[in-house]
This record gives C-alpha cells, sequence and structure tokens, in this order.
C-alpha cells in the first residue's frame, strides 16, 4: 500500500484540521456557478485547454502500448512461476500439512522406540545363558535365582523337607546300631 | 420499505457490482490481460487526468503523470490488495508521483490562453478591472495550498463530491469541505469586486 501523499511544507504550514463540531463541515457543500465559471477560466489561463478527445484516446493507446511489455511480462510469470511464487502459492497448504506429518512423525518414534528396544534386546541375548538373560533383562532376585537352580515349587520344597527328615532318622538308627547295648 | 430505502439499498448493490467488477478485472490484470488493462485505464483516465492537471499545473506534464501513474500501478500490482479498493490507491501512487516530479523537474509552462470577454458591451474601464481581477484570480488559485487547488477544481469544476474527493486522495471527507471553505474564502475575496461591479 502507498503512503498518504506528502502535499509539501507549504501546504503543512497553513493546513489545520476542520475543527470539530463545526456545521459547515458536516454538510455537503452547495455548488457555487460563478466561482466554478472563474475557476474553469483561470485553470484554462494557467494550465492549458482540457485535452479534447482525441487527444485523451491517443495517450489512452501510448498508455495501453507502454504496458504490453509488462503485462506480457506478469502473463509469463503466472505461465511458469518463480520457486518463491511458487512456495508462496503452496504454502498456505503445505506449512499445515508440513506441521502435521512432523506431528505424526513424533508420534510414530515415541510409539516404536520400546518395541525396537525389546527387538534389539531379544536379538542380543539370543544363544547367551540363561543367567545372563536373566540379569540383563533385569529379572527379580528370586527369578535370577530360579533360572539358575530351577523353579522353587510346592513339590520341591517339600520333598527336600522330607528328604532331610529321612537322612536325619538314618543318622539316629546308626549311632543306635554302633551304641552297645546293655 | 420506504422509496428512501429503497433507493438507497438499489443504489449501494449497484456500487457493489461495481466494486466486484473492478475487482476481477484488477485480478486479469494481475495475469496480463491486456484487455483488462484498457478497461481499467478507460475507467480511471479521466479523474486521473483532472488530478494531474491540477497537481502539475501544465497539459503536458499532466499527460506524462497519467501515463507514469497508469504504468507504476502496473509494474507494483502485485503488491496492490485485491480486497481493497483500487481507486484510493492508485491516486495516492500518482499524487506521489506529480510531487515528486514536481519537485525534480523544472516546470514546463504552458503559454496563457487568451479569456474570452465575458462581455462586449462593457466599457474599456470595466473590461481593464474585469482583466485585473482574472489575474489576480488566477494568481491566487496558483497561490493556494497545492491540496487545496486541487480539492477546490475536483469541486467546484468537475462537480466531483467531498466524499468522492476524499476516497481518491485519501483524507475524510470532512478534511475535503474544510479545504473547499478555505478555498472559497479566498477566491471569493478576490471576485467581490468584479460582483459588486454589477
Amino acid at each position: 500500500m502507498h503512503k498518504k501523499p506528502n502535499w509539501g511544507r507549504q501546504d503543512r504550514r497553513r493546513d489545520e484540521s476542520p475543527r470539530r463540531g463545526d456545521v459547515r463541515l458536516g454538510d455537503e457543500p452547495t455548488h457555487d456557478p460563478s466561482l466554478a465559471s472563474a475557476l474553469s477560466d483561470a485553470e484554462r489561463a494557467l494550465y492549458g485547454p482540457t485535452p479534447n478527445a482525441a487527444r485523451a484516446t491517443l495517450l489512452r493507446k501510448r498508455i495501453v502500448g507502454d504496458a504490453r511489455p509488462l503485462l506480457a511480462r506478469l502473463a509469463g510469470r503466472l505461465a511458469s512461476p518463480r520457486w518463491w511464487e511458487w512456495t508462496a502459492r503452496w504454502s498456505r497448504a503445505a506449512i499445515p500439512l508440513g506441521a502435521a506429518a512432523g506431528i505424526a512423525a513424533v508420534l510414530a518414534v515415541v510409539a516404536s522406540r520400546d518395541t525396537t528396544t525389546r527387538v534389539i534386546r531379544e536379538r542380543t541375548l539370543q544363544g547367551q545363558p540363561p543367567i545372563v538373560r536373566a540379569a540383563v533383562s533385569g529379572t527379580q532376585s528370586s527369578e535370577l535365582l530360579e533360572s539358575v537352580v530351577g523353579p522353587a515349587t510346592d513339590e520341591w520344597l517339600i520333598s527336600q523337607v522330607f528328604a532331610g527328615t529321612a537322612l536325619e532318622k538314618l543318622r539316629e538308627e546308626i549311632r543306635d546300631s554302633s551304641t552297645p547295648h546293655d | 420499505m420506504s422509496e428512501g430505502d429503497e433507493s438507497r439499498e438499489s443504489s449501494e448493490s449497484v456500487e457493489r457490482a461495481a466494486k466486484e467488477e473492478e475487482r476481477r478485472l484488477v485480478h486479469r490484470v494481475r495475469e496480463g490481460d491486456v484487455a483488462a488493462f484498457d478497461a481499467l485505464v478507460r475507467r480511471y483516465y479521466n479523474q486521473a487526468g483532472a488530478v494531474a492537471r491540477r497537481l502539475m499545473e501544465n497539459r503536458e506534464d499532466a499527460e506524462d503523470l497519467v501515463h507514469d501513474a497508469f504504468l507504476r500501478a502496473l509494474d507494483r500490482i502485485e503488491t496492490f490488495d485485491e480486497s481493497r479498493d483500487f481507486g484510493p490507491w492508485f491516486y495516492r501512487l500518482l499524487i506521489n508521483l506529480g510531487i515528486n516530479a514536481r519537485r525534480s523537474r523544472s516546470r514546463r509552462r504552458t503559454e496563457p490562453e487568451p479569456i474570452d470577454a465575458e462581455s462586449t458591451l462593457a466599457t474599456p474601464d470595466q473590461e481593464t478591472l474585469r482583466s485585473e481581477i482574472r489575474t489576480r484570480f488566477s494568481e491566487a488559485l496558483a497561490a493556494l495550498p497545492e491540496r487545496q487547488r486541487v480539492i477546490i477544481g475536483l469541486f467546484e469544476v468537475d462537480g466531483y463530491t467531498s466524499v468522492e474527493i476524499a476516497a481518491m486522495l485519501g483524507v475524510s471527507p470532512e478534511t475535503v469541505r474544510w479545504h473547499v471553505h478555505q478555498a472559497r474564502h479566498t477566491l471569493r475575496g478576490v471576485l467581490a469586486p468584479m460582483q459588486d461591479e454589477r
């Protein structure tokens, strides 16, 4: 947009804002035929006669003729836009699309991170001893113990208890048989 | 609905249609359409000429200004906001261009045209007085501030309303009326002896 015309120092000195509430400024002034006639004469004397229709047509044709290269440039630009014009034309759609794609990419990365870590760990631990697998996979101490010595089931515990009792009995029997009877 | 409301509504719809047509025209010009540019020049040529003549105080310079203003507008058409009216944008460009041209270019003088005698029945003394008053009037007109001289000419000679002139010059209608009032005050003061004589 063009800035407001700067009418010159002389105008600024004489120019005053219209006073508010001045009734003369509220209504459209009526035209003054005698002033109009005097002005018309004075303008003709000062600026020369107004151009006639033929002269006006000639000037108009000159303007349009001289504008042809500019118009051709505008038409050419439309046919093969420069890269920044092409970008500017698509920027309205491209910016939201790019932002949406970025958000989707971040979400995808976050979602796949756990899966990727698990797969890598599994592949790395393949063929490793159970104790290493258990230690690396962050299992609890009881689970680690199970992985080394086997699961601590109820049956195992009972058998161990009973095994202890039988051993104690056998010891007693041996002690009894070796002791001389009265 | 009253008759006044109907006529106001119809004039508003005519104005809207004209603005829409102009918007399409400007859009076609941006695409390099020669016919559209020609139509835009036809639409603004007379008003532009009227402003330029008063700004440059010389017919040849005024024609050059109109020519340059249309080409400059075309050169900058891509910076023009199509949602706005073309007229005020174009006139601002023309006026700024004119003010700069006046500053940089030495003024070509137009030979003053002989002014027709108002009455052949006037006595030599009366004719001398009138001639003197006309000279003083022309001097007073030339001495008016640029903007005031343009405004009073557009208003009194070309018959534009204060609203139309305000839109052309990018000022408020009140400012236009104030300038009309001031210019009239100055010029009527010069014309007073001639009117007293009648």
